[in-house]
């Protein structure tokens, strides 16, 4: 039996994925050690660096928004005549060409490493790739690839490695370092791809079977005894995460027999947004704040918050979005660090931020300030009582009078919950003051079954519970839908085409997912009918 | 909101040397996107542009991408901004009013409808 492997890192990226893993070579590269300084050395490095640039362009053709600017940025970089200057210094004093570059890189590299700011931290890893794709050009390798559909496991990523990998396999990143403010942090996020980082020192051997959980940060070998629940769908699981499409359904989501059915998009920072256009959803279903949080002074900054709240409005052009209150859990530091399994029955999502009014002061502030930017609504996660939604619009209340006394612009949105704890569920109606419901499957999947989502050795119970996560939501919508409130459902449940009927006879109308699953959504509904039925038969 | 700390005076001549400071208030600094996007503006004019940050005395050349990238430049430095040459003039006041719409990066994506 192999030893239990279990990891608690930061995600960086939500989704669920499995597969071989796959150990990148310490990122320090040995070549050039024993090359021979020549006389053709400034020349070969030159040469190196056009080289790149021109393989960079290549790569930039076929890329999508965000891609493009990260390419853009390195090739900016590279045709600066300023980064080879001290390079060209070097060789002239002896040095071969890949030494000097390795050694004057690794110096203006160490600037960054050295910063106490996360996101100057974070561009180390871009001026790594630089310097690793000229010496690899340098050196006439090929940049290391690796084996579609494997869990990439390293101390880093490079962007230009993620983006000359094909992830239509599916697969996953898991970091011993890392950041969630790297580039590829972001295109992982935008491309659906499963990611947690910050594991620390650990060892994995090649081709272990792997689970990754980008939403818990977590990560552990995959004991073959999990089964695939039906509500894995292919993506989550390690099989192909399908590539955004260039040509989504653009009109709004509708059923065969012309009921409109919202599909909407889950997303964790505004720069997810650069390669998604407004008409491929019918709004934001989901905008986990949780992940514009890189450190605890994030907490304090309203002015950034809301920034980044009028961002999102704006792009959406009057279509609705719903911002979820930070959903952090545990009785860890904020942000947390590891995951406490026990946690998820403690102080997590609206009971901390009740706990920690100072930190919810300062979001419900933020986002009233952005709400006159668009069609705003703001979600509570983990309520289980109506005095909690009380309280929260209490303090709502308190801080638009504030606002208001200040002159400041500001709009009050209407206040959701999220239906994930079973007792909250089972009662809607009791929740008179809440604006709208959203149904939460993966955590309500978690309560049902007793199983928590970080506990390895409960996983096989959590993967197998969409049958009963069914027959509750079959219970629980109705009673929801007779408030007359709006209801919607976030959750991997909602991506999988073979559980649409079902959820469409319900009576869900809003479905919110990542934006890699909607156009495939979309057109699954368009061959149903709102009841659930066949259309057509 | 960006603070402009002092302005370049409306009344001189483009070919001279002028000077402008201006505190950076976007969130992460010059990262990637707003370094390519400052040098490529100030590559856009032909005159001689030199950074300055926080009053450090080393001046690094404004069109240089790796330059501008080393010096870190985080939300609240404040950047001097100097020309010298043809130009001049239009190439403080624009680069000044790049780094105050915050780089250009909250502005709403471009919709077709």
């Amino acid at each position: 039996m192999p030893e239990a492997l279990r990891l608690a890192g930061r995600g960086a990226s939500p989704g669920r994925a499995r597969g071989p893993a796959h150990v990148a070579a310490a990122v320090a590269p040995s070549g050039g050690q024993g090359e021979v300084p020549t006389d053709r050395d400034v020349e070969r490095l030159a040469d190196a660096v056009n080289g790149t640039i021109d393989r960079l362009r290549a790569l930039a053709e076929t890329a999508d928004l965000q891609s493009g600017a990260i390419l853009e940025f390195q090739i900016e970089m590279l045709r600066d005549p300023a980064i080879v200057r001290p390079s060209f210094a070097r060789i002239r004093v002896g040095e071969s060409a890949s030494r000097a570059w390795v050694a004057s890189m690794d110096e203006y590299v160490h600037g960054f490493e050295a910063s106490e700011d996360e996101h100057i931290r974070a561009r180390s890893s871009d001026m790594l790739d630089i310097r690793n794709q000229v010496l690899d050009m340098l050196l006439g390798q090929v940049p290391a690839d690796f084996p579609k559909g494997s869990v990439f496991v390293g101390r880093d990523m490079a962007p230009s490695q993620f983006l000359a990998h094909d992830w239509s396999a599916g697969g996953a990143i898991v970091l011993s370092g890392g950041s969630t403010a790297s580039h590829v942090a972001m295109l992982a996020r935008s491309r659906g791809v499963p990611m947690v980082v910050g594991l620390g020192e650990f060892a994995i051997e090649d081709g272990t079977r792997l689970f990754v959980d980008g939403e818990e940060g977590l990560v552990e070998r995959d004991e073959g005894t999990l089964r695939l629940a039906a509500n894995e769908n292919a993506a989550a699981i390690g099989a192909p995460a399908p590539p955004p499409r260039e040509h989504a359904p653009t009109e709004p989501g509708r059923t065969a027999d012309g009921v409109l059915v919202q599909v909407m998009a889950n997303i964790g920072h505004p720069s997810e947004l650069r390669g998604l256009s407004p008409s491929a959803c019918d709004g934001i279903g989901l905008f986990r704040t949780e992940y514009l949080v890189t450190s605890p002074r994030d907490f304090d900054d309203e002015d950034r918050q809301a920034r980044y709240y009028s961002e999102v409005l704006a792009w959406a052009a009057g279509a609705p979005v719903t911002i979820r209150l930070f959903d952090f859990g545990g009785d860890k530091p904020l942000p947390r660090a590891s995951v406490d399994p026990a946690s998820y029955l403690g102080l997590r999502g609206i009971r901390l931020l009740l706990a920690r009014p100072d930190i919810l002061r300062v979001q419900v502030r933020a986002l009233m300030r952005a709400a006159p930017y668009g069609n705003l609504q703001v979600l509570a996660p983990m309520v289980t009582s109506p005095d909690e939604l009380a309280q929260t619009m209490e303090i709502f209340a308190d801080e638009a009078e504030d606002l208001a006394m200040r002159g400041t612009a500001h709009g009050m949105p209407p206040l959701g919950i999220m239906l994930e704890v079973p007792a909250a569920a089972l009662m809607p109606e009791t929740f008179a003051d809440a604006a709208f419901f959203s149904f939460g499957t993966n955590d309500l999947a978690q309560y049902l079954t007793a199983a928590a989502r970080g506990e390895a050795a409960v996983s096989h119970l959590h993967e197998a519970s969409t049958a009963a996560t069914m027959r509750f939501l079959s219970h629980t919508v109705p009673a929801a839908l007779a408030t007359g409130k709006p209801v919607g459902l976030c959750g991997d449940l909602a991506t999988e085409p073979s559980l649409l009927p079902e959820l469409l006879s319900f009576g869900f109308r809003a479905f919110s997912m990542p934006p890699t699953r909607m156009a495939l959504v979309r057109e699954t509904l368009a061959r149903m009918n709102a009841d659930g039925s066949k259309a057509g038969s | 909101m960006t603070r402009r700390v002092s302005q370049p005076e409306g009344s001189l001549p483009t070919n001279r040397a002028v000077c402008a400071r201006v505190e950076v208030t976007h969130d992460i600094g010059l990262h990637a996107r707003p370094s390519v996007a400052f040098t490529r503006l100030a590559k856009s004019f032909p005159c001689a542009i030199g950074v300055e940050v926080n009053e450090d005395g080393v001046w690094l050349n404004g069109k240089s991408i790796v330059k501008i990238m080393g010096a870190r430049i985080r939300k609240g430095f404040v950047l001097s901004i100097k020309a010298d040459g043809a130009g001049a003039d239009e190439a403080v006041r624009a680069l000044c009013a790049l780094v105050e719409r915050n780089f250009d990066e909250e502005k709403p994506h471009a919709r077709s409808a």
